[in-house]
Formats: C-alpha cells, structure tokens, sequence
C-alpha cells in the first residue's frame, strides 16, 4: 500500500457509477444511480454552443424591439418586422435556450444521456439556421424563406425528440419532468403543424383565418412548448434554488392536464373559429397557469434560503409577469372585438415579461453553476475555491432584473396604451437589462 | 497495535479529525459545509479505513459527484487514512430542518 491519494481513496461512489473497481458499499437505496451523476451529462460544449447563441439572438430581439415597439403600439402587430423579432425572443432565444438546458437537464435530472451528443451539435446547426432563416425570411417576408425556414427548424424539433424524448422511458427518476417535457414537444410539433398552414396560405394553396391562426400558434408554442417546458423544469429548479423542498409535484399532477387540455381547446376553437370553445379552453388554460402561479408562489414563500439572489429575483419577477399575461390573456379572450394593441401588450407580458425574464434569471443560476461544475468541481475542499455565487457579479444580476422587469413592463404598458413614446423608452430600458445579462455570462466566462 | 487503534477513544477522536476535515467540504451553490448543512449521517472509522455515510440535498444533485469527491479528498489528507469510501444514502431524506 502507498501513501499516494489514488490508491489510498477507494472511489467507492465512482465505482457505483462505473468509473473504477473498488470494494462497493452494501447498496444504500434501491434501485437507480446513487448520484446526482454528471457521468452522462454532454460535454460543456453542448448546452455552451446553445446559450451562446441564444444570448446573441436575446440582444438582436432587444434591438429589433427599439424598433419596433412604436409600431406595436400603433396596432402593427402582424408587421413582418415585428414578427421577425418576435422569432428573435420566442425561438432565438427561448427555444435554443431550452434545447441547450435539455442536453444537460436530462442526465441530471432524469439520469438518461442523450442518445447521440454529435446529433446534438447537428440539431443546434439546424436550429441555428432555421431561426436565421425564418428572422430574414419575415424580416423582408420571402415566403420561400418561410418555407425553407419551416423545414430546418422540423429537422431541429425532430433531431431533439429524437435525441431525447424515447430516453424517458428508461429514466430512473425525474418522471414529471419527462412528461412536461414529452407534453411540451407535442405543443411544438403541434404549433409547427399550424404554421405549415400559415405557409401554405402564403403560396396560395388555401385560405386560412389569420387571427385564429395566430391565436392558436402563439398560444402552443409559448404556452403549450415554452411554459409546459419550464413548469416540468422549474419543479426541478425551483425547490433546488430556493431550498424548498417537498411542495413540487402533486399540484402539478392536475395544473398540466388543465392547462393542457384548455390549450387544446383554446386551439381547436381559435382555428375552428368556434368561439365558445375557444372561450372555454382560455378559461380552462388560464385556470391551470394560475394554479402553476399559486404553485410558485408556494415555493417562495416556503423557501429556507430567504434571502433571493438576482437570479431567483428575476425567476419570481417572471411568474408576476406570468400572472398579468394569464388576467390579460382573459380580458383580450372574453372582450368583445379585437383590439391589436392589447393583444400585442399580451404578447409582450407573456414572451418579454415572462418567458424571458424567466430564462435569464436561471441563465443567473445554471450558467455559473454549469461553469464551475467544468472549471472548479475538481478542487473543491482545496482553499480558494470560489463559492458559484463568486462567478457573478451581483450588480449585473440586480440591473438585469431591475431593467428587464421594467423594461417589459413600460413596453407593455406603452403598447397597451398606444403610447409608441412610451413603448420605445419601455424598449430601451429593457435592452439595457439585456446588456447587462450578456455582460454577466461574459464575467462568469471569464472568471478564473 | 490493531489493539490500540481500535480502542474506542482513537475511534472517537479519529472521527473527530474527520469531521473537522468535512467542515471544509463547501457546498459551491448554497455556501454552507455539508457539516452545517445536516448531509453528513454517520463517520465509521476502522483501523485506516473511514467510511462517510452521507446524502444530499435532493436525488440526482448535480453536484453529487463533485461533494463526493471533495470528501475523499479531505479525508485522505489525513495521516493515518489509508481508504476512504463514501455511502450516499436517501433515507431519511435531506430536508432543510436539517441544516445546523
């Protein structure tokens, strides 16, 4: 026997896990990895290619809203601008972000890898060039572009589903996580499906009610995709954050069969343009997103860590933000006539306010975290190793909340109002909490 | 000298030294030692082996294997240490009443 640390330290843990052979413990717990493994997780290249990007289509989103918030305040909702930027924040950054946080999520959480990490890299190539695509192909509306755009982001969704989703099956743990997230995929094949028709209407093939269609597409792609997405991942990171543990599965077992199935309604009646249907599957979904609200809200006030950090700040901003989208989603839903402006302040409070205030406040936790499991995890119990909360900067994390937060909502107010003055300064400010997001991850990048 | 390193007051006071080491084990999210967060259930000291019985704050914790490492690598520091081994357990269950 030597004194050396390899051979005295029986890697009993990573034996269990297949790293070493060394005497095994007599097993703790039945069934499953022991650990919170990272043997499965993709190389940091995986989910880092995917936020990367995600965060330069977040800052072209923020420009493109400088541009075109006066116009959303001015009824211009269906402007092909502002539908181009709208795919800047709802498949830029919101979609790649989540694609990227998948990679990682599920051999964490659910303890199965993804089946192949190169289809991952060729899934994010797609992704990339599909919403490059569709944002010059609305940008300057070339229905060809749309089209071709259709086709590269059908490759992405499919390339990750099947990437990801039939690894559910052989999932140890994680079992809500892996059906929001099965659930959330089919509002996005399902909102694709819907955009096809859209397409086809462009070229001349058949006629479709723009409204409805507008209404349906939107609401499952960032309800039905985007928000299923991060209530199934939020039952995960929200108890881990705020140290809230044991309050975060069983209203979840009725809140997305609600939401779920008031979406399919909403959809159906919007498409059908069968109003009372429409009208009973919007007041079905906002019941279900209020009671995910109620649900958030419990993690917080239950939480042990008290004090918030700027990443559960910006987390908890979000979910108000989720609460006015779901008491203005019902008011655009029941009143009489449509009014462009409200819609578009919907719009705004549900992609702005919450989905992306959401996203960049677990970019906050996830990205420190995910740069210190890569560059620090090694060393830990040597001194000097820094804390993840020392590879932030607490200012930035506070301007993003502070700026974001208001940012959304002076644009949302400005756009509601028609005040196009108003909606711009909105624009601005919101950038500005953008700025200081990227210049954040930037530090924790660079932190060494 | 089997006899000596058994007798219970080296037992007591090996674990002693090991319990000090884990005090250095930070977990990196919440800025507390695994000590003082409650994680550490049980240290079993038997001639040079010490085995850590221990969980973590929720199944699958990204930072499982990073803590458990962290703990093998104090615990060896120690002279008289010739192999460490780690048993994550989940019952009972982590909950934040633990922390110290």
């Amino acid at each position: 026997m030597t004194n050396s640390l390899p051979d005295r330290t029986l890697r009993s843990v990573a034996s269990e896990l297949g790293a070493a052979a060394a005497p095994r413990p007599a097993a703790p717990h039945p069934g499953g990895a022991p650990l919170g493994s990272l043997e499965h997780a993709p190389p940091f290249a995986l989910p880092g290619e995917h936020f990367a990007a995600a965060l330069g289509w977040l800052l072209l989103g923020a420009a493109g809203l400088v541009v075109v918030a006066p116009d959303l305040a001015r009824g211009g909702m269906f402007g092909p601008h502002a539908v181009a930027v709208t795919h800047c924040f709802t498949l830029g950054w919101i979609t790649t972000s989540i694609f990227g946080a998948l990679y990682q999520l599920f051999p964490v959480a659910l303890g199965v890898p993804a089946r192949s990490v190169r289809a991952g890299h060729r899934t994010f190539a797609a992704l990339q060039a599909g919403v490059a695509t569709l944002v010059a192909g609305t940008w300057f509306w070339v229905p060809a572009l749309l089209a071709l755009a259709w086709v590269l982001l059908a490759a992405a969704v499919g390339g990750l589903a099947w990437n990801l989703l039939p690894q559910r099956r052989r999932a140890p743990r994680g079992r809500v996580i892996g059906l929001y997230v099965s659930a959330a995929h089919m509002g996005l094949g399902l909102a694709m499906l819907v955009v096809l028709a859209r397409i086809g209407a462009e070229f001349g093939l058949w006629y479709v009610e723009r409204l409805g269609f507008l209404a349906a597409h939107v609401h499952l792609a960032a309800v039905g995709f985007a928000t299923f997405t991060a209530m199934g991942v939020g039952s995960r990171l929200f108890p881990m954050f705020l140290l809230a543990h044991g309050y975060a599965e069983r209203p979840l077992a009725w809140i997305g069969p609600v939401a779920g199935a008031g979406l399919a309604a909403l959809a159906a009646g919007e498409l059908a343009a069968a109003r009372p249907l429409a009208l009973a599957g919007g007041s079905a979904l906002a019941a279900g997103l209020a009671g995910y609200v109620a649900l958030v809200r419990d993690y917080y006030r239950r939480r042990v860590r008290r004090r918030l950090d700027p990443g559960t700040a910006a987390a908890a901003l979000a979910v108000a933000f989720l609460a006015a989208a779901v008491a203005l989603g019902l008011w655009v839903l029941w009143r009489p006539g449509f009014d462009p402006r409200l819609a578009a302040a919907y719009g705004v409070t549900g992609i702005v306010g919450w989905l992306t205030l959401l996203v960049a406040g677990m970019y906050q936790k996830i990205v420190p975290f995910l740069t210190w499991l890569h560059r620090f995890s090694a060393r830990l119990g040597e001194p000097g190793v820094p804390r993840i909360a020392d590879l932030t900067r607490p200012a930035l994390g506070w301007a993003v909340a502070a700026c974001a937060g208001a940012g959304a909502a002076i644009t949302a107010a400005g756009v509601g109002a028609g005040i196009p003055a108003l909606a711009r300064t909105g624009a601005v400010v919101f950038a500005a909490g953008v700025a200081a997001l990227v210049a954040q991850m930037a530090r924790v990048w660079t932190r060494r | 000298m089997d006899a000596e390193v058994s007798a219970p007051w080296l037992v007591e006071r090996r674990q002693d030294e090991v319990y000090q080491q884990l005090k250095r084990v930070i977990d990196p999210e919440l800025g507390m030692s695994i000590v003082k967060l409650g994680l550490v259930y049980d240290i079993a000291v038997e001639d040079g082996a010490v085995t850590v019985t221990m969980t973590l704050t929720a199944r699958g914790c990204p930072l499982g294997d990073a803590i458990a490492r962290g703990v093998e690598a104090v615990v060896a520091e120690l002279p008289w240490v010739e192999q460490v081994t780690v048993r994550i357990v989940w019952d009972p269950p982590w909950n934040p009443t633990m922390i110290r």
